[in-house]
């Protein structure tokens, strides 16, 4: 019983962080309908600037995530535009994205290791708070609850986004039908733009997590961090970014109760979950038809 | 006094690939007036509509609004300028109530959100959807097409006719000066299309042109003043319907000669 607890405790804080890890991507894909292959690697790309703030500033790597969060906006709008509008006006634009954004992986961890090395890189857990706290009687980590609760604070901003702001409304609009929304006067371009801002920033944050979630981080953690983030998608529901947290939180659990009870499994977890869901229910188990909708 | 022209569309050209789906097109539409567009199908009807709305670039031509050149400026602007659209297949924002998808459309009208923004800008209220003003814009379009009942529906929830009503809202929400409402009474029954028809008549005595394309013709009969009926991307006659209905190239078309 102290093995399930430790477990549920554990798999709930982790899902929550998951949940961050996929929800970048899910957003790109509900405004843009295109699947950001490269989306891990911005994780990956996260961390090490998390683990730069840590060793070469010596700044607490949560300071990083203001900072990250100003570039990656950045970076989203100067994607966005330099390949976005060209794919949609092409004949098969998901599928072209596809290979668009595997190349854009595959640059990004060429550079990463050209920058950073090979070697794995770590940060103490202790940065984010020492020892333990207690939970049910379970002691976790203090920098799980932090992680977990500044997760938390990011899916919350995204709701907050989503459902309350101008934009946000924009950005919904959007998700449904492109042609519409700009018919009722919103520029659909510069929204989508500030979506893939947005959603790369959320990735990179989630980097900024993950050295004390996943712990050491190299260069090619980028490709297995994608794959987990679609699955996360794929669970919750694509093209619905607030699905998310639904899938993150299975995945979690799944993940930690395979630990527990089956270490050496532990890393079929997000591939079966996958193919589960993708035979059992396409749409995710929140989902609505996302192609025809 | 001749009636102000307010949309002008001169020699206008439109070809996908090797098909030319618009062949020097001339049109104008006048202050207060609803113009009928008919023709078999694939006669650029709808092709015309897309262009005037900014979706399609024309490949030739001018197009003049109030005076203004409008060909090739994109439809967000279009829409703030004032010239808004029906679509033939209705796709309401999913996930978003009937009022709602009328409040996104007053928001992005382009119209007097400036003012107030800065408003509450200092009130730190910014970021929240309410800073518009936009209620009473919403609260009339709805009720223009009679959709108060139902407005706390989920948009997805309504019928299709009531969600071509709820794409009419929407267009009026952003306070358009001409409206291009594509085959808004096909696969409706009698009832409905008098009802639109009814609707489309107070619109024009607002103020508000309109363009209408459609293939019923009693429909057309009852509420446009004047027709263009177009045949393989050109119009081939302009008048009132009766007029129409004794032409002999019209005749021809429609009855395959």
């Amino acid at each position: 019983m102290e093995l399930f607890f430790y477990a549920l405790i554990s798999g709930i804080l982790y899902g929550i962080f998951f949940a961050l890890v996929g929800i970048g991507l899910n957003l790109i894909f509900g405004v843009m309908r295109m699947v950001n292959l490269a989306h891990g690697d911005f994780i990956m790309l996260g961390a090490f600037g998390a683990w730069l703030a840590y060793s070469k500033l010596n700044m607490n790597p949560l300071l990083a995530i203001p900072i990250e969060i100003f570039i990656f906006m950045i970076i989203g709008f100067g994607v966005y535009y330099a390949f976005v509008p060209r794919l949609s006006k092409s004949r098969d634009p998901e599928m072209l994205s596809f290979i668009l954004f595997f190349g854009i992986a595959q640059i990004i961890e060429a550079l990463a290791i050209f920058a950073f090395g090979n070697n794995q890189k770590s940060i103490p857990f202790s940065t984010l708070g020492k020892g333990s706290i207690s939970i049910l009687s379970q002691s976790i980590p203090f920098s799980w609850v932090v992680s977990a609760a500044i997760s938390l604070l990011m899916i919350g901003f995204v709701y907050y986004y989503l459902y309350f702001t101008r934009t946000g409304y924009a950005t919904r609009a959007i998700m449904s039908s492109p042609e519409e929304a700009s018919s009722v006067g919103i520029d659909v371009s510069k929204i989508s733009a500030f979506a893939m801002g947005i959603g790369l920033s959320l990735a990179a944050i989630a980097g900024v997590l993950a050295p004390f979630m996943i712990g050491s981080i190299d260069p090619s953690i980028g490709a297995s961090l994608t794959t987990t983030s679609f699955a996360i998608v794929v669970i919750g529901s694509l093209g619905k970014p607030i699905g998310t947290i639904l899938g993150g939180i299975i995945y979690g659990l799944a993940m930690m109760f395979m630990q527990t009870y089956l270490a050496s499994w532990t890393n079929l977890v997000p591939y079966v979950i996958l193919i589960l869901i993708l035979l059992v229910k396409p749409s995710g188990l929140l989902g609505k038809k996302v192609r025809n909708a | 006094m001749s009636p102000k022209e307010i949309l002008k569309v001169e020699n206008v050209e439109k070809r996908f690939g090797g098909l030319k789906a618009l062949n020097k097109v001339n049109l104008s539409v006048y202050e207060n007036e609803i113009l009928g567009l008919v023709g078999p199908n694939g006669s650029g009807k709808t092709t015309l509509i897309n262009v005037i709305s900014g979706i399609y670039k024309p490949d030739a031509g001018k197009i003049y609004f109030f005076g203004k050149r409008i060909d090739g400026i994109a439809t967000y602007k279009l829409a703030h300028l004032g010239i808004n659209r029906t679509f033939q297949i209705p796709k309401p924002f999913h996930g978003l109530t009937v009022r709602e998808n009328v409040e996104v459309a007053a928001l992005y009208s382009g119209k007097q959100c400036l003012k107030s923004f800065f408003k509450h800008l200092k009130n730190f209220k910014f970021m929240e959807k309410g800073y518009c003003n936009i209620e009473d814009d919403v609260q009339t379009a709805i009720s223009i097409v009679g959709l108060d009942k139902l407005q706390d529906k989920q948009a997805t929830q309504l019928n299709t006719s009531e969600q071509k009503l709820l794409g009419l809202a929407r267009a009026l929400a952003t306070k358009p000066k001409l409206l291009l409402v594509d085959e808004i009474a096909a696969g409706l029954n009698q009832e409905e299309t008098d009802k639109i028809a009814e609707i489309l008549q107070t619109l024009v005595k607002k103020s508000i042109s309109i363009i209408v394309v459609e293939h019923l013709m009693h429909f057309i009969h009852k509420i446009t003043s004047r027709v263009v009926v177009m045949d393989s991307g050109s119009p081939i006659f302009e008048g009132t319907l009766e007029q129409a209905a004794n032409d002999k190239r019209v005749v021809e078309v429609f009855l395959g000669g």
